[in-house]
């Protein structure tokens, strides 16, 4: 009988044996799909690492050589798959290098396959070469992330190891009522308690391994992104010196073209607006400013101010005949200064920030006969610094689609405010309150720096932020946190996922299993008594 | 880490003022002095003023500059995920014993797991912390009114009563009487008033006002918390009471922080929810477990255990789940 009674559950749940064999292929298939996996993927081509066999020159051949051309073929370069390379193939390979913009004319390198993996198929022979931010990303400086298998095998360890304790458990059980010794109680209270506690074991081990694995994840993936963005920011700060450097040669050059001066003194001299000579001489020096190259394509408001500083001439006719003070809020330089930084104030037009650089025109005896003033074009600014420079050697922000890099400058004592187009600005949007961020405010502070903060928008980022002390403006660059971390988020959410879901399956055959009586007395055979399993240790 | 100090200075002062006083009123020379005991009027007084007219003004004022925006509504619902998993969670500690443990003591062990102290430390820990403040109290405040008060009234009510007995000589209530108290709840009307007067501008100098108001209103409510801590007075129990705070504080904050982060919640929305879910047992257990003759003292070892707990787990949330 003690026998019988001892086999049954073995032999009955044959079937959980099953299970537990699904569990574990599911622990083995599932990790090579993890989305690191192929994130991973594009770091093999980089040229050091790439195995010998892609690295093909003239006269090779093999199947290399015909998936090189089948490839080709695919692109629409040429169309005979022979396997040989000879010059017909160089000649092709040399025309897509050329298309691409790849290096190494008639030999195969790992960047050429690279770019060949990755070029559109299809399209590529109506659209002419992809775009740059499509070529193959490189980043030695990047850390490699954790095998999947490693993270997922995490959870998956105490996990096998509470299926392994039940079974041996469950052998225990069979052999000990097999022979009718006083040893009955063999089985550890250890295993007992991780048996009869494994729903919460369960739950904290894969919460913990996935939170482990979030935050060490996390951790890795922003130091080389910040470096990205330090690079970026170096190259917007010249971009920055560029641009005023321009503004201000060309308003320099403006003022001090001899062509025009008789023009300019006849707009200062004669008020009379109905006069010809005034209306000959405006008529001259507006069609004079059209021809102005030096402001690019940046469209400045421009004013002739008397020295009293009334406006006799302005691209904005509204303007003319009024007074403009020019002391306070425009930036006064003359030919000789080399150094000019800029004064921002708030216009009282546009409610917008605005720099006006004014200059003085001077006759050929060098005396003061008025003033150009003109109003920058901060919008053309904006622009120029929201434009990301090409990013092929920045992979680790390449394929970040939430960066940005914009400017700000101090509106008054307690207010910043971004610099930007004044036609794009919402007139009832809360910008009265200026923006603030810890970066917006350190860079104002005069500390330049990086870190992880929340932009003014109340999104955590990671940000790069500059202090321009030559034009009095903070640079900032910056991309959205949950982007940068969205690989250390899918882990997670794999592990949790798998966790979870091994958890309550095997929580659930534990259930199921005859009540443990490692006491004395019979092992109950049916084993459907969920609920209290009878004659067990009390437990304090 | 200062914002770690200038998160527990005010904290630590306000409950330590709140001990001091209570410690000092009930001095034997104090209670000589007075007619009446003190140390059991002024907290009776203090809570009575807070729960009808300090809190609900305080609602009324931070939910009317708080950010309402950006799926505010989820809060509630990560509220009762966090009440269904921490009952599981209770059930799966208590069964394998199940023998040794008495109903009275199982009913305070799931409602201390169950229920957080989300309104009076959980708002000002919201409010303090520089690296959330007022603009996520939207957050804090759905969980609490949404979430925690329903989850007291409702479910609390029914578990303490399945496992506690009916209060002596009170006839039996009918099942929706609960949920009429819920009704004159005064949180819940400011909470309702609170809602409706957003849009409405207040003068300046009312808003001003309102705001000092409601700030003393939170420190006053760490205050009144400190008195209560110092008159706990029993540590028994502590074996259980580690086990339903360790529950509470450590394994459903971890849960909610990595679901969260996995169906794409990040950010301080996500912070919110961690420290709202990782928040000391609330007192609604204490009462809870006095009227239903539940388990008090371990209801009251819970309390304080995790009151004190908070200190140690507040650092390791804001490092695992604040990036920025």
């Amino acid at each position: 009988m003690r026998v019988d009674a001892g086999k049954t559950p073995l032999t009955k749940s044959r079937w959980r044996w099953v299970i537990a064999f699904i569990s574990l292929l599911l622990l083995g298939v599932l990790p090579t799909r993890t989305p690191i996996a192929l994130a991973n993927s594009q770091d093999d081509l980089t040229p050091e690492d790439a195995p010998g066999w892609l690295n093909l020159e003239r006269g090779d051949r093999g199947a290399t050589v015909e998936s090189l051309q089948a490839l080709l073929a695919g692109l629409g370069y040429g169309s005979a798959i022979d396997g040989l390379y000879g010059e017909d193939t160089a000649a092709l390979i040399a025309t897509f290098q050329a298309d691409q913009g790849l290096p190494n004319g008639g030999a195969v390198t790992a960047q050429t396959w690279g770019v060949l993996w990755t070029a559109p198929w299809q399209d590529l022979t109506i659209m002419g070469p992809p775009m740059v931010d499509t070529s193959p990303i490189i980043d030695p400086n990047q850390p490699p992330a954790p095998s999947p298998l490693w993270l997922v095998s995490m959870p998956a360890v105490p996990l096998l190891g509470g299926i392994l304790t039940y079974w041996k458990r469950r052998l225990l059980q069979a052999t000990d009522s097999t022979r009718p010794s006083l040893q009955s109680g063999t089985t550890s209270p250890m295993t007992t308690n991780l048996v009869r506690y494994f729903p919460l074991i369960g739950l904290t081990v894969v919460s913990l391994t996935a939170f482990g694995s979030y935050v060490t994840l996390r951790s890795q993936l922003s130091p080389p992104v910040l470096a990205a963005l330090g690079q970026v920011a170096d190259t917007q700060s010249s971009q920055l010196d560029d641009w005023f450097d321009q503004q201000r040669q060309a308003v320099l050059e403006a003022a001090s073209a001899s062509e025009i001066l008789p023009q300019i003194e006849i707009l200062l001299t004669i008020r009379n607006t109905q006069d010809v000579e005034y209306l000959k001489a405006y008529t001259i020096f507006s069609a004079y400013l059209e021809t102005l190259e030096g402001f690019g394509e940046t469209q400045p408001e421009i004013s002739l101010l008397t020295i009293g500083g009334i406006v006799v001439f302005s691209t904005d006719p509204q303007r003319e005949g009024q007074y403009q003070p020019i002391q306070n809020t425009t930036t006064y330089f003359e030919a000789q200064q080399s150094n000019v930084v800029p004064t921002i104030y708030i216009s009282p037009i546009s409610q917008a920030l605005q720099i006006t650089f004014a200059t003085p025109v001077l006759d050929e005896t060098d005396q003061r006969l008025g003033v150009l003033a003109i109003d920058l074009d901060l919008g053309n600014l904006d622009q120029r610094i929201r434009e990301f420079p090409p990013l092929q050697d920045l992979p680790a922000i390449a394929p970040i689609a939430s960066r940005t890099s914009y400017t700000v400058g101090r509106a008054s004592l307690v207010k910043n405010e971004i610099i930007r187009d004044h036609s794009t600005l919402d007139s009832d949007a809360a910008q009265d309150a200026g923006v603030s961020s810890r970066g917006i405010d350190n860079a104002m502070g005069g500390i330049s720096g990086n870190g992880l903060y929340l932009n003014y928008d109340k999104v955590p980022v990671l940000g790069v932020y500059r202090w321009a002390s030559r034009h009095n403006l903070a640079l900032l660059v910056e991309v959205d946190q949950a982007e940068v971390f969205e690989s250390a988020r899918k882990v997670a959410r794999n592990i949790l996922a798998i966790g979870f879901t091994l958890t309550a399956l095997i929580s659930w055959v534990l259930s199921r299993r005859p009540p443990a009586a490692p006491v004395s007395g019979l092992p109950s055979s049916t084993g459907d008594a969920p609920d209290v399993p009878p004659g067990l240790p009390d437990q304090q | 880490m200062w914002f770690l100090l200038r998160l527990y200075l005010p904290i630590c002062a306000a409950i330590l003022v709140g001990a001091i006083i209570s410690y000092g009123l009930g001095l034997p020379w104090v209670q000589k002095r007075s007619k009446r005991p003190l140390h059991q009027v002024l907290p009776a007084y203090l809570g009575r003023f807070l729960f009808l007219v300090g809190v609900p003004l305080s609602i009324v004022n931070f939910l009317h500059r708080a950010d309402l925006s950006g799926g505010v509504f989820i809060a509630p619902v990560v509220a009762w995920g966090v009440m269904a998993l921490a009952l599981v969670c209770s059930r799966f500690w208590i069964r394998p014993n199940q023998r040794v443990w008495p109903r009275p003591a199982q009913g305070t062990f799931s409602l201390a797991t169950m229920l957080g102290n989300t309104g009076y430390i959980g708002f000002p820990v919201v409010l303090l912390l520089p690296k959330l403040g007022p603009d996520y109290f939207g957050w804090a405040l759905f969980y609490d009114v949404m979430g925690t008060i329903l989850g007291a009234y409702v479910v609390g009510v029914i578990l303490a009563a399945q496992f506690g007995h009916r209060p002596d000589g009170a006839p039996e209530k009918p099942w929706y009487s609960s949920l009429k108290e819920l009704l004159k709840n005064p949180t819940i009307l400011a909470f309702v008033a609170g809602l409706a007067l957003r849009p409405v501008p207040f003068p300046e100098l009312l808003d001003q006002g309102l705001n000092g108001f409601a700030w003393s209103i939170v420190m006053l409510s760490l205050v009144l918390m400190g008195i209560r801590l110092q008159q706990l007075s029993s540590w028994g129990n502590l074996q259980r009471a580690m086990a339903a705070v360790s529950i509470r504080m450590m394994l459903i904050p971890l849960v909610v922080g990595m679901v969260l982060t996995a169906i794409g919640v990040v950010g301080p929305p996500r912070l919110v929810m961690v420290l709202q879910a990782g928040m000391p047992s609330a007192f609604a257990t204490l009462v809870l477990a006095e009227t239903y003759e539940l388990d008090r003292e371990l209801a009251v070892t819970c309390v304080g255990l995790s009151s004190a707990m908070l200190l140690l787990t507040l650092p390791f949330w804001l490092w695992g789940f604040c990036t920025w």
